[in-house]
């Protein structure tokens, strides 16, 4: 039967579309999948998170339910944070450079014993390039989420920042790579023992449109159950000229960079050495001067082994420390720099690649197939550094801008 | 107690008053249609026949009192627009994408063709490589009348997000100094490769040239005299906006201002480079700016991507609103051009653009604000107009707004081959009476 008041919903549908916006001639974005949510990190003008002071540096899910993450300053910005976010909201936690003065960036977090978050920082590559500037030196430090507490461990090598940590919490030992230096030392979180092993990158510093940086320092450190750290660098070599080549008065010999070779330093050793393998290249531009060969992120793989992303080319490859293997998985997408990886709630190793200028690519790799896939970008002006997993299965992507925002993707 | 009735009575009239200018709004029924001259951008021919369509650029007048605008063919990897076909594009002479800039004489209403984006950066534009297909940033000039500005591809929207994909790759925002006097273009190179230019600044007392890229709003600055190049995080990125960066303002000191993801102004320092967060919010609920000039007192005038009036003065931090551009606040309705008559202290939009959210029964909108009495007046529904993004006001009180709009032969809109509309870009003139009760 019909009603006399069917025209009431085409009247309300008729409304809605007239004022619907005619708007939206671009596409793109994640494909497959959905992302939920974005969350501001930045809290303006007011804070206590300011414009400049909310680039992700790295994130973790601990077992509370919350994903900690770490800041560093930019562009002339002065504080570093750390903050905490459950894909729903972000709280702060701690202004890092309120209580380690100097510190603009805290570079790596790691999780130690009894959930304890252990973390590095560093400064502003032009401040560490001026020796007049007056840095002391890059901090380690812990905070207790379920506390509050937080300790300084100190200061590692006057002058120099830290790039990257692992934690050994069997043998109560931080690993770290200092910056730009770049020497690989040891801290023993009982005694307070710094143990330096030495240069395992020669600075390699750029100044690039007015601004300096260091290329090649190890940005990652692995570490098996054994005790035993990896990472990866760079060999420079002397190269004989031909003949024809020299010229007279001229130097005989040219020096070049073999990138990208895997090293390990065992549980009581004292020199780090060459594993004998390399991380999967394009081979001919391993010594190309604008080519940063080497490993962007790195995640204990659930069947063994680590997972790694290249900088330059972005492969994925597997890495078994055992057998000294590599296996190339290759790339996703066309870009560069593989830079971060997390597992995703449906067992599929989750992805962020693609260089600052390039758009934010997700891609994923199921390991029950061994298939790769590009997913897409979380949104046309995002600029994202670091993903991770959340209590919920989801992957919780985090930019690295003057007002940075979480975007959480669910798979 | 004279003195609170007085003060009543002020506060009274001054409630009124701004409740009348906050509940103005046009209304359409009443909207009478306006024909305002329009002179076609000259050059870029193929086959004998105009292969410009489009225009997404700001105009300037330079000392002479010439008017400086262009066209674009808008062509690029994935279309061809007009009466030619994906051929064309391979037998055309730097095919893939063009724009002509050209300048208009107000005594002589002559368009003159002046120079070829393509050409002036040498890009041999082809399939891998699609030219720059309009100008979607500031055609800016300096106090002698030198014109800079800079590329923006033409079709391939998603292109400004993934920026090299072999094999289209556009090769970017190409910048580019022109001497109108001598006829010499100078070509500064990229300034992000891979990545076009939208907002463009020209800083005469430093020498520098702002600007910042669409994928990602990166501000970048060169320095003309040492050609340094610097570039800066994605400042100017609105989020609120689905991916929408166009827009950057320089004031008069050459401090640049980006409107930030928390709502407010982010201005960067020319001299120290140091950036700070402004704490202000801009109104509406993009929170942004997508139009904006800068009077000699250095207070900004901007619009909103929804279309909120706004100044800004940076001596004092201190932000007015002058409402929505025609009284719909609920209503986005895009406005990407606005212009400033100090003397008669009005700003002119056509509101209501092709490119963005808008009120359909309220498009090409002529509208002017009285900043002093804060009160809107419509004038007509601009004819033949479609989008609009540009304006500027002359001494003698004429507005010139920068337009494409559809190709009028006689009262005939032409159409294509395929039976759509053409459009072409034109440069479109409007008389303003002094009195702006003429227009009610």
């Amino acid at each position: 039967m019909k009603s006399k008041y069917t025209w009431i919903p085409a009247l309300i549908l008729y409304a809605g579309l007239s004022t619907l916006s005619t708007y939206g001639q671009r596409a793109g974005k994640i494909t497959r999948g959905a992302v939920t949510n974005n969350i501001l990190i930045s809290n303006g003008p007011e804070g206590p998170i300011q414009g400049g002071e909310s680039a992700v540096t790295d994130m973790i899910l601990i077992k509370n339910g919350w994903v900690y993450g770490s800041t560093r300053a930019t562009w002339g910005a002065g504080n570093c944070h750390i903050f905490r976010t459950d894909g729903e909201k972000v709280e702060h936690i701690l202004n890092v450079t309120s209580i380690l003065a100097g510190q603009t960036s805290i570079t790596d977090l790691c999780i130690g014993k009894g959930n304890i978050l252990f973390a590095c920082t560093s400064t502003y590559d032009e401040i560490l390039d001026d020796a007049a500037a007056g840095y002391k030196g890059g901090h380690l430090f812990s905070f207790d989420p379920a506390t509050g507490k937080h300790q300084d461990l100190g200061i590692i090598a006057s002058g120099q920042g830290i790039n990257c940590i692992a934690i050994d919490s069997v043998r109560g030992k931080i690993f770290g790579v200092t910056y730009p230096a770049g020497h690989l030392f040891s801290f023993n979180i009982n005694t307070g023992k710094t143990q330096d092993f030495g240069e395992i990158m020669t600075p390699w510093r750029v100044k690039d449109l007015g601004r300096v940086s260091w290329r090649g320092v190890p940005k990652v450190l692995m570490l098996d159950d054994a005790g035993t750290v990896y990472f990866s660098t760079y060999y420079q070599k002397e190269i004989n000229m031909t003949k024809q080549e020299i010229m007279i008065g001229g130097s005989s010999s040219y020096s070049t960079y073999s990138g990208g070779l895997i090293y390990r330093l065992a549980s009581g050793d004292e020199q780090p050495v060459f594993t004998g393998v390399t991380i999967p290249t394009q081979q001919g531009m391993d010594s190309d001067p604008l080519y940063e060969n080497g490993i962007a992120s790195a995640i204990r793989a659930q069947d063994g082994g680590f997972w790694c992303g290249t900088i330059n080319d972005g492969f994925l490859f597997k890495f078994n420390p055992s057998t000294s293997a590599v296996i190339n998985k290759g790339k996703a997408f066309q870009y560069w720099n593989l830079k971060s990886l997390a597992y995703g709630g449906d067992g599929k190793l989750y992805m962020l690649g693609g260089r600052d200028e390039d758009n934010s690519w997700i891609m994923c790799y199921d390991p029950s197939v061994g298939s790769l896939d590009c997913l897409g970008w979380p949104d046309n002006t995002a600029q994202c550094s670091v993903i991770c997993t959340d209590a919920k299965g989801r992957i919780l992507i985090a930019e690295n801008l003057r007002h940075s925002f979480i975007w959480v993707y669910e798979p | 107690m004279k003195i609170i009735k007085t003060f009543i009575l002020i506060s009274l009239a001054l409630m009124i008053l701004s409740a009348e200018a906050s509940c103005q709004a046009v209304n359409i029924n009443k909207l009478k249609p306006l024909r305002l001259k329009m002179y076609a951008a000259e050059g870029l021919k193929w086959k004998n026949e105009s292969a410009q369509n489009t225009s997404w650029n700001k105009i300037t007048q330079t000392p002479d009192g010439r008017i400086w605008f262009c066209g674009g063919d808008h062509w690029g990897t994935d279309e061809t627009v007009g009466n030619f076909d994906q051929a064309d594009k391979y037998k055309r002479p730097w095919g893939f994408g063009n724009t002509a800039i050209c300048s208009f004489d107000p005594v002589t209403e002559k368009v003159s063709f002046e120079l070829e984006l393509d050409r002036a950066s040498a890009i041999y534009s082809n399939a891998e490589t699609p030219g720059h297909g309009k100008i979607h940033g500031n055609i800016a000039s300096d106090s002698r009348g030198i014109l800079y500005f800079a590329g923006y591809m033409g079709m391939s929207y998603m292109h400004e997000y993934t920026r090299a994909f072999y094999p289209k790759s556009y090769a970017g925002g190409a910048l580019i100094k022109y001497d109108p006097a001598t006829k010499k273009s100078e070509y500064f190179g990229i300034p992000i490769p891979y990545g076009a230019t939208v907002g463009l600044y020209y800083d005469e007392k430093r020498n520098i040239l702002n600007g910042i890229s669409p994928d990602r709003a990166k501000f970048w600055r060169v320095n003309l005299s040492t050609m340094e190049l610097n570039r800066y995080e994605s400042m100017a990125r609105m989020s609120r906006l689905d991916d929408r960066v166009r827009e950057m303002i320089m004031d008069k000191e050459g401090f640049c201002y980006f409107a930030n993801d928390v709502g407010g102004l982010t201005k960067f320092n020319p001299d120290t480079q140091g950036i700070t967060d402004i704490d202000i919010k801009l109104p509406g609920k993009l929170m942004d700016f997508r139009a904006s000039v800068v009077s000699s007192k250095n207070i900004i005038y901007a619009i909103s991507t929804d279309g909120f009036v706004w100044s800004f003065d940076p001596r004092t931090n201190k932000m007015e609103e002058y409402g929505h551009v025609i009284g719909m606040p609920d209503q986005g309705h895009y406005t990407p051009n606005i212009a400033l008559d100090e003397e008669w202290g009005r700003l002119y939009f056509i509101a209501g653009n092709h490119g963005g959210n808008v009120a359909e029964n309220a498009l090409e909108i002529l509208t002017v604000l009285d900043i002093r009495n804060k009160k809107f007046y419509w004038a007509g529904q601009v004819e033949g107009v479609e989008g609009c993004f540009g304006a500027l006001v002359t001494k003698d009180h004429t507005v010139y707004f920068s337009c494409f709009g559809n190709f009028i032969q006689g009262e005939k809109v032409e159409k294509d081959q395929n039976g759509k509309p053409i459009t072409r870009p034109y440069l479109v003139k409007y008389n303003p009476p002094e009195n702006l009760d003429s227009l009610k």
